[in-house]
């Protein structure tokens, strides 16, 4: 029983709650109490790491807490192990960039912004932690209708085009998912993870393949694999920055982490094989790796542009993880890392570009790099990265997914990964030639950008946003220096995913 | 890319027939996979009820709760219904962010004398059935969403036979939104009262408990179904509110 | 009760299909509203009241409400 996993979900819950009553009585306190919320969290986190170090070396980290006082299988049970916390640490970094990034970025509707972020920071929490499915459900739908309320935050017709497509995607794979729950405990009479796990393996053949089925697609929808990945380029374009950097950055690698909980710890990995899909998921998401790098290729949007590449590589984290080897989860777990901080800081640093162009075309790129050249340094490092360049932090987790394709003798899995790095340097140098373009401003012009960058021309503001865009930087060459550091977290993950047996032992028995 | 004009409606047509026939044939096949999987599990004798019997069996001794629906709603689950009033939370904040802007008022009249006439007699009665939804969550039938949703009616009432400007001045958004917090607190506060009375999060309050039968029965869990019944009540009414009205302009 | 049963979701199934078909959004809601009404009746035959009430108030009286103001909202919006 620790009551700080528990905290971890409620602190930005409850700083969502007050926020709306602040406003009513001081707006000017909004932002206090922001920077309050990220921050007890980030001393949560923390002080996590810090009074288990000793576990997590050892390898036997677990934490739990039961909800109301109730054991499992009864009551809704809180567990926090090796891959949780891998997540949680990763997400509230991402989280708590971003919150600072939007202090300096967004410049209305503060207070419904805010509110709507940390039920995202909630929500995200709540999943990593939880270990009961329908618990999972409920974070989900919330997550779920928080982004798709900020997808519109822009409030444009296509805006609201866009946040409508993303809701009627998102809604259908949460009420998939909400099936395969209501299947599960229907047949199986309980909800929680572990005891479902221990049970699972019991059931027909035929309401397996179901179930797993249903789950499946409604995870290859959130996480945008081939045949449902529509929604997703516009959704990323049309959101402000700082979201899209969440939505890329925190929300697809939350629903990987439901990915991996979902189908090593619950259903089992050996299931999948018995059915026959882990083979038919392979090619699927190579395949919509292949075809997220070909739909960049002809893309003439930047933020679309890197909504496809989001797709590519979600699609080659999704293959690497489903070789079920010990490589395959070291590569794939530090390219989620690695992509994590890789996009976000990409969005980050299109939020401060994009800001001085009319449209997020690819001719309004003309000469942003001349303008800005400290900020565009820090993107093209960034761009680098992406491709794979080798001092950052993008080559050594792509080198490991490479070589557990090898490994596996997966060729087509290896031919998509150095494929994607190819067209990645095609699509990528031609924004980078474009930005260093000369560009002659006529009067009418200048004027005209005078008045459309109202917001970051605050000095402060500009600051901030700057200050963001350099620190995803130096944690791009930073970690790609000493990526060993990230070797006893990821070991730690790969344990706890392996080790299913132990997971359903502390969650019952703990 | 000239299409001839004679022809488009017919394209347009057959468009429409073959997304129908692809809507109908993946209902179908989902369907027809629901409807093995049915007849695949084992009947109502045989599933495994063991969860729902021990919860048949001591969920009044636990929680001193007559309704058991609302026993595992506000205990045994509490965690997910406080999940599901955020999603509400999250809905009413979305909903607000994204609609509010100016809009046509609609019926800003209101309706005629006798229809006002009638409400106005109607309307106390309708808010006391709502309230004893609320408060007899345990008891009876319901509970904090479905009356919250019967208070939520009072206002969307008010609006369209009164008169938007009406509700306005009766229920300013302001008073909605501290109502629609206030309740998500309640919520949060009875929860973290779990803490430190009884040891555990959202943990039924032990010392509250009369008569099993009595309305304040139950421990917690009325004051749980009064918080998430203001809640639901003032969220939806901001719903419907911002749907037809336009004085959201500012950010508050 | 099993014919009252097979009644019910007989009709169930034909306001479904009602509120597919037309293309007037205005019937569509109101087989919607039929629909959760029926919906309603089932829920009390198999003693789930507590599914029943929220049925009734959600699905018959709030949704059509809500699904009332958008399509005025529609209307009007045609005009600007």
């Amino acid at each position: 029983m620790d009551i700080r996993i528990l905290f971890l979900i409620l602190v930005p819950l409850g700083t969502a709650f007050l926020i709306p009553f602040i406003d009513l009585i001081n707006a000017k306190l909004r932002r206090f109490f922001v920077l309050l919320g990220i921050l007890l969290e980030s001393y949560l986190i923390i002080s996590i790491i810090i009074n288990n170090f000793q576990s997590l070396r050892e390898g036997d980290f677990f934490l739990q807490y039961y909800l109301g006082g109730w054991h499992p299988p009864l009551g809704i049970t809180l567990a926090m192990d090796g891959l949780s916390l891998l997540f949680a640490v990763i997400t509230a970094v991402s989280l708590f960039l971003i919150v600072i990034y939007s202090i300096g970025y967004i410049g209305h509707h503060e207070g419904k912004y805010y509110v709507l972020y940390f039920l995202i920071t909630a929500a995200s929490m709540g999943v990593v932690l939880t270990a009961d499915m329908f618990n999972i459900y409920v974070f989900i739908e919330m997550l779920t209708i928080t982004s798709g309320a900020l997808i519109g935050f822009k409030r444009s017709q296509e805006a609201s085009a866009a946040a409508i497509k993303y809701l009627i995607y998102n809604v259908l794979a949460g009420l998939l998912f909400f099936l395969g729950v209501l299947l599960i405990y229907f047949n199986l009479g309980t909800l929680n993870m572990a005891d479902i796990s221990q049970n699972f393996a019991s059931l027909e053949s035929g309401i397996q393949l179901f179930i797993s089925a249903i789950f499946l697609t409604a995870i290859l929808i959130k996480m945008g694999i081939f045949p449902f990945l529509f929604w997703l380029p516009k959704s990323y374009d049309t959101a402000p920055s700082p979201v899209t950097a969440v939505l890329s950055g925190v929300l697809s690698k939350v629903y990987l982490y439901i990915f991996i909980r979902l189908f090593w710890t619950v259903i089992g990995f050996e299931t999948l094989v018995a059915l026959n899909l882990n083979v038919l998921l392979l090619d699927l998401a190579l395949l919509s790796s292949f075809f997220g790098h070909v739909f960049a290729l002809q893309s003439n949007n930047i933020k679309r542009l890197l909504g496809y590449s989001s797709i590519g590589h979600i699609g080659m984290i999704t293959a690497v993880i489903m070789l079920n080897t010990d490589a395959g989860f070291y590569g794939g777990l530090l390219h989620i890392i690695s992509h994590m901080f890789m996009k976000a800081g990409l969005f980050v640093a299109c939020g401060y570009l994009l800001q001085y162009t009319r449209s997020h075309a690819y001719r309004d790129f003309k000469g942003v790099g001349l303008r800005n050249r400290s900020v565009f340094i820090a993107f093209i490092a960034l761009l680098l990265s992406m491709i794979g360049m080798p001092p950052l932090l993008g080559f050594a987790s792509k080198w490991y997914v490479l070589m557990a394709f090898l490994e596996a003798r997966s060729y087509f899995g290896a031919f998509i990964v150095i494929f994607g790095s190819l067209t990645a340097v095609i699509y990528y140098l031609r924004y980078i030639a474009k930005g260093f373009e000369e560009v002659k401003l006529t009067e009418d012009d200048l004027r005209e950008e005078i008045y459309s960058r109202p917001l970051l021309s605050v000095l402060y503001r500009e600051k901030i946003v700057s200050f963001i865009t350099y620190a995803y930087t130096a944690i791009i060459v930073g970690f790609g220096l000493g990526f060993r550091f990230f070797d006893l977290p990821l070991r730690m993950s790969i344990e706890s995913i392996m080790n299913v047996e132990r997971y359903i032992e502390l969650v019952l028995g703990g | 890319m000239e299409i001839p004009t004679e022809t488009q409606p017919e394209v347009e047509s057959l468009n429409k027939l073959m997304k129908k026939t692809l809507i109908s044939v993946v209902l179908a096949g989902v369907a027809f996979a629901l409807y093995q999987n049915f007849s695949l599990m084992p009947g109502y004798e045989g599933l495994n009820v063991g969860l729902s019997n021990y919860i048949i069996e001591s969920g009044l001794k636990d929680t001193g709760s007559l309704n058991l629906i609302t026993a595992v709603l506000y205990d045994y689950r509490a965690f997910d219904s406080l999940g599901e009033s955020t999603v509400i939370f999250g809905a009413v904040s979305g909903i607000v962010l994204i609609l509010s802007r100016k809009m046509l008022p609609v019926s800003s009249k209101g309706l005629s004398f006798i229809v006002k006439r009638t409400l106005g007699i109607m309307t106390p009665f309708i808010a006391l059935f709502g309230l004893y939804v609320i408060t007899h969550g345990h008891l009876t039938p319901g509970g904090g969403f479905q009356g919250g949703v019967i208070l939520a009616a009072i206002s969307i009432i008010f609006s369209i036979v009164y008169g938007s400007a009406f509700d306005y001045r009766r229920y300013s958004p302001q008073t909605k939104t501290a109502l629609e917090t206030g309740g998500a607190l309640t919520f949060l506060g009875l929860g973290l009262a779990g803490i430190f009375m009884e040891g555990a999060f959202l943990h039924n309050l032990g010392f509250l408990t009369a008569e099993t039968g009595t309305l304040i029965s139950a421990g917690s869990i009325p004051y749980i179904n009064i918080g998430v019944g203001f809640k639901v009540g003032a969220g939806l009414a901001i719903i419907f509110y911002s749907m037809i009205q336009k004085t959201f302009e500012e950010d508050f | 009760m099993a014919v009252l049963e097979i009644i019910l979701v007989v009709f169930l199934v034909f306001s479904a299909l009602m509120a597919v078909r037309f293309d007037e959004e205005l019937i569509s809601i109101i087989f919607l509203s039929i629909f959760s009404l029926i919906l309603t009746a089932l829920y009390l035959l198999h003693k789930a009241a507590d599914v029943a009430l929220a049925e009734a108030v959600i699905g018959a009286g709030l949704n059509t409400a809500i699904f009332m103001s958008a399509i005025s909202q529609i209307r009007h919006g045609d005009s600007d």
